[in-house]
């Protein structure tokens, strides 16, 4: 079985874990590892970014919420991003244009990121929350079907991000990915460290391109396979002929 | 090349944090301070009033409250310190403040003035913040005329103002904290691959990370955080960034109510609408005597609100208000003024 179709199975779990409310589970003491409201009337977990901004607001250093993504990073790093979350599920699902373009921009997720906690800082709010598509798609939209919510300006706000956000992904492949996740931006840190990793043989690898072609991410995983951005969702490594790119779970790379 | 270029990330990071977070701690001003008037005539050894109306149009509650003279001379605020305890959002107080001038006052123009220090809270972190306004005293050519009091007490000890609140350490703690992470983080990105003593060193900082949180409760925090929905917080609707208002028609309504009404106002204490709700509620009580209610932390109190169905599929919403004997709940504080009008007058 190839690793996307494995992909899809973790993904739907991620999936269910987001949308596990619905069977009357409360909310549990669980960090999600990745971006998943947890104002969603089934969410079941706590979102790492809207609990970082609130641990701020407060005054409180992070200890629970950074160990987690601490935990998440060193398992997989950006792997939670390709295999597990929902939001990134939906930004695989408008992958049409797998272009390699803006690469720069990709360090706007790091901007977002730092935007992020300034923010709770500075204007004691959780703003990104505010503004983020995840609430929007997640929270906004099932509490307007509750009757809580109703069509006023925060509602617009997140609808307009969330409509930018699915534009954005339809003409770039995971462009909220890319460029603004702030869950992405924390867990891209570990991505040279995590358990889960990208390798490539240069002796098999012809240089065909074939990775560089199919990665959602537009990165060249055979010259870039510990990039930031690289969500190690093995496209590549299904598309390798050669076999040269390989996902791995080890605690020490080979040479 | 890569590699670089991530470093260079994280340097913009570490500059970005760095400079943001001192910034941050220069937190808003909460208070308004109007003096009036402004200009007062005075003679040696006299008092004058100025009056100062103190407004807190925010969501935060202002704390000790104390208001000293500064400028040159040997002016003092009779008596001294002036001191409010609590001021709550959405209220305002009128304070008159005695100035004493100094028997010596040599005859001329001072420029001084009244500084306000106060303190609020969010959560477990507060702030000390200081404001001041500018008054000009005109003290008169001497006419012989002593003290109008000679009973006046002695000038309180003025508080040192430079002292920064209790807890002011840890916006500097958390920065510091913040861009130790990032350097470490930085340091982690120049490796490649995990090897034994970096994945222990790792590991055992995860570990530690949420064993202390749990020791702290932040895993129980994390999780009320998470089961609270405030309704301003992800976007439902927005902060009330102004005091409950009711019509004369409004009030009218209120007043003619001629049965007893028993209200829950529920909400969190991170919540940044609930105090908007919970001011309505305290407008409405005073206008008809027969309103009673009750104000309730859902975190202290999950059950209560789960008995009045402020829980919809499984998160708690607030504010929500519930009247006693009618089973529907008013969500939020979208148009709340009318809202609850409405729910007051049902049955009636």
């Amino acid at each position: 079985m190839k690793l996307s179709a494995w992909r899809r199975v973790t993904q739907g779990g991620g999936v269910l874990l987001g949308l596990l409310g619905i069977t009357g589970i409360g909310m549990t003491h669980i960090v999600f590892p990745g971006l998943h409201c947890y104002a969603c009337p089934w969410a079941i977990t706590v979102c790492p970014v809207g609990l970082l901004q609130n641990m701020i607001v407060f005054g409180t250093f992070p200890f629970f919420g950074l160990g987690a993504i601490l935990a998440y990073g060193i398992a997989a790093g950006r792997g939670f991003c390709g295999w597990f979350c929902p939001f990134g599920a939906i930004n695989d699902l408008l992958s049409f244009r797998r272009r390699r373009i803006q690469r720069t921009a990709a360090y706007g997720k790091y901007v977002v990121l730092a935007g992020t906690l300034v923010a709770a800082w500075a204007l004691a709010d959780t703003v990104f929350c505010k503004l983020c598509p995840a609430a929007s798609l997640e929270s906004s939209i099932p509490y307007l079907v509750l009757g809580i919510a109703r069509v006023n300006r925060p509602f617009l706000v997140h609808m307009a991000t969330l409509g930018a956000t699915l534009v954005g992904m339809v003409l770039v492949a995971r462009f909220w990915c890319r460029y603004l996740c702030p869950m992405g931006g924390i867990l891209s840190l570990f991505n040279r460290v995590s358990l889960v990793h990208l390798r490539w043989n240069p002796t098999k690898c012809t240089e065909c391109g074939a990775c560089t072609r199919v990665c959602p991410m537009g990165i060249e995983p055979h010259h870039e396979h510990d990039d930031h951005n690289c969500i190690k969702c093995g496209a590549c490594a299904d598309a390798c002929s050669a076999d040269s790119l390989t996902l791995h779970c080890n605690l020490r790379r080979r040479p | 090349m890569s590699g670089r270029r991530e470093v260079g990330a994280i340097l913009a990071l570490l500059v970005i944090v760095a400079t943001t977070a001192m910034t941050a701690v220069a937190q808003e001003k909460i208070l308004s301070f109007t003096v009036e008037p402004v200009s007062i005539e005075v003679g040696a050894g006299e008092r004058a009033t100025v009056t100062v109306r103190i407004e807190n149009a925010s969501v935060r509650e202002a704390d000790d409250i104390v208001v000293t003279w500064t400028g040159p001379g040997e002016f003092v605020l009779a008596p001294a310190p002036q001191e409010i305890t609590v001021l709550r959002p959405f209220n305002s107080i009128d304070l008159v403040v005695s100035i004493l001038a100094p028997e010596n006052a040599l005859p001329g123009t001072v420029a001084g003035s009244l500084e306000f220090a106060y303190t609020y809270c969010i959560g477990d972190l507060c702030f000390q913040l200081l404001d001041s306004r500018d008054i000009t005293v005109l003290v008169r050519t001497p006419a012989g005329v002593g003290p109008t009091d000679a009973a006046i007490p002695p000038a309180g000890p003025v508080p040192d103002s430079s002292q920064p609140a209790a807890r002011a350490w840890i916006p500097y703690a958390v920065a510091a904290g913040l861009a130790l992470f990032v350097l470490a983080t930085a340091c982690v990105m120049r490796s490649s691959g995990v090897r034994w003593p970096l994945g222990a060193v790792l590991l055992l900082a995860a570990g530690a990370g949420l064993a202390y949180g749990v020791v702290l409760g932040q895993h129980e925090q994390a999780r009320s955080i998470a089961a609270v929905l405030c309704t301003s917080c992800v976007g439902i609707e927005e902060t009330a960034a102004r005091a409950p208002h009711l019509s004369a028609e409004e009030t009218a309504r209120i007043r003619a109510l001629s049965e007893p009404v028993d209200l829950l106002v529920f909400h969190a204490p991170w919540c940044r609408s609930c105090p908007f709700a919970e001011a309505l509620v305290e407008q409405v009580g005073a206008l008809n005597a027969r309103i009673g209610y009750r104000f309730v932390d859902v975190e202290r109190e999950p059950e209560l609100a789960r008995r009045y169905g402020v829980i919809q599929s499984g998160r708690t919403v607030v504010p929500a208000i519930v009247r006693l004997g009618v089973d529907h709940v008013l969500f939020g504080i979208e148009n709340l003024e009318n809202r609850l009008v409405l729910l007051l007058e049902e049955g009636a």
